[in-house]
């Protein structure tokens, strides 16, 4: 069954990268990578590293508060 | 260094169970999405699958493009709180284990970097900003396939431990770990909750301040109504008594030519129609004019679908296909006031096209021609 699933996924990309590729021009095609690429490189390696900061900072912000307020 | 990285990210909130939990809202969001996204997209192009549209309920797209914008913004917070939970796999060491698990790998990003842009380039599009080299529709059509697939894959993949963390246990995780998640899902609830507000206000008049996550606001624009494309934009200009225009009608070799004042002399009709942007803002209109069922058969046609033309010289919208079940549909008209008065330019002026259940692009302005054509030939 998960087998099946995998396979059925599978063609679904593949019918995916097939209207892309009839219904856009190779310089769209270039583009659209670029963005695809962009996505991952700015989710992972800016946003998430900022707010994996901001919570460790929030994390420390509220033991400090904690702290004086003792 | 991967241990340094991980140990960085490190934070007892993350883990299965909050990636499930997580992973089914999206999921569910994703898949409305997909059909009101898909259903749009037939309207839009009827020849890839005609005959699954409909026009009546009137206001049936008007719901299916709302909920689609509706459930994109939504699925904003939602996939940065997945994907935030999975951060750590992404620093895994060594990065690809076997040749099944560099498949995998490879399915992930797809899918991240899919669906990522997806939701994107959605939310700018209904801004009207297109600040991409590629175009709009098309690549949204694409791109969908492609995160189903890939989402299949996922899901197909991740069964065992899906089954295993569908429901919450106790015993399963520390209890500062259970609080951690709990407030990291309190965060993306409320995060998901305000995309849901400054969205779907927007088409509710007595909270439409709420929508702040939407660009334009229904009521502006002239005679009342939203505009998004005017004359000047598309480049069309009529002189106010439109002395020379006519309305070509075609039906085989025979062509019929209306003046404004043969079309103000039909029989004229009242229609209350909403014009429902692909943006997802919807707005009621009341239309005045000559129902298109009645012209198309004072033209000499019967049946058939209707290629709809415009005094546009350029856009992608300058011809459309108007299917049959909508031409036929007797609350069509060839609408020729808005509010009881002439339309103004950028609503179309001299007449326009208004019809049931079809997306505000859809309503050709400035019509200049309208072709019947039977079983796709003219």
């Amino acid at each position: 069954m998960r087998t099946t699933i995998v396979a059925a996924g599978t063609v679904l990309i593949g019918v995916g990268a097939v209207l892309l590729a009839t219904m856009l021009t190779v310089p769209q095609l270039v583009g659209l990578g670029v963005w695809l690429a962009c996505a991952v490189v700015l989710h992972d390696g800016v946003w998430v590293p900022l707010v994996t900061a901001a919570s460790r900072g929030g994390g420390w912000a509220r033991r400090a508060l904690r702290r004086t307020a003792r | 260094m991967s241990a340094k990285l991980l140990d960085a990210a490190h934070s007892p909130a993350r883990g299965t169970r909050l990636s499930v939990v997580i992973g089914r809202w999206l999921a569910l969001t994703f898949a409305v999405c997909l059909v009101t996204g898909f259903y749009s997209h037939l309207l839009q192009d009827p020849s890839t699958w005609p005959g699954v549209t409909f026009s009546r309920p009137a206001w049936l797209y008007a719901v299916t493009q709302s909920v689609h914008i509706v459930a994109g913004t939504v699925s904003i917070p939602l996939l940065l709180g997945k994907l935030w939970a999975v951060y750590p796999e992404l620093l895994r060491w060594p990065p690809v284990t076997s040749v099944l698990h560099g498949l995998e790998r490879v399915s992930i990003a797809v899918l991240v970097s899919a669906s990522l842009v997806e939701v994107t380039i959605g939310v700018i599009n209904t801004f009207q900003w297109y600040p991409w080299p590629f175009p709009f529709r098309e690549t949204h059509f694409a791109l969908a396939w492609v995160i189903l697939g890939s989402l299949l894959i996922h899901v197909a993949v991740k069964y065992p431990k899906i089954a295993a963390h569908w429901r919450g246990s106790r015993a399963a995780s520390a209890p500062d770990a259970g609080r951690a998640r709990r407030r990291v899902l309190a965060l993306v609830g409320a995060a998901a909750a305000a995309a849901f507000v400054g969205t779907a206000s927007e088409n509710v008049p007595a909270v439409r301040a709420l929508a702040v996550f939407t660009p334009r606001r229904p009521g502006r624009g002239s005679q009342g109504l939203a505009v998004n494309r005017t004359a000047e934009a598309a480049g069309v200009a009529v002189p106010a008594d439109a002395a020379d225009w006519r309305l070509r009608v075609v039906v085989g070799e025979r062509v019929s030519e209306f003046s404004l004042a043969e079309l103000a002399a039909r029989p004229q009709a009242e229609r209350s129609l909403p014009i429902a942007c692909v943006e997802g803002w919807v707005q009621d209109a009341a239309w005045g004019g000559v129902p298109l069922a009645g012209l198309l058969e004072a033209a000499g046609a019967s049946a058939g679908d209707v290629v709809v033309e415009s005094l546009e010289r350029a856009g992608n919208y300058r011809m459309t296909i108007l299917p049959e079940r909508f031409a036929w549909d007797p609350l069509t008209l060839v609408a020729l006031r808005l509010g009881g008065e002439p339309l103004s330019l950028d609503h179309g002026f001299p007449a326009r096209l208004i019809a049931p259940g079809r997306p505000g692009v859809l309503q050709t302005k400035w019509l200049a021609e309208l072709r019947v054509i039977t079983g796709g030939k003219a």
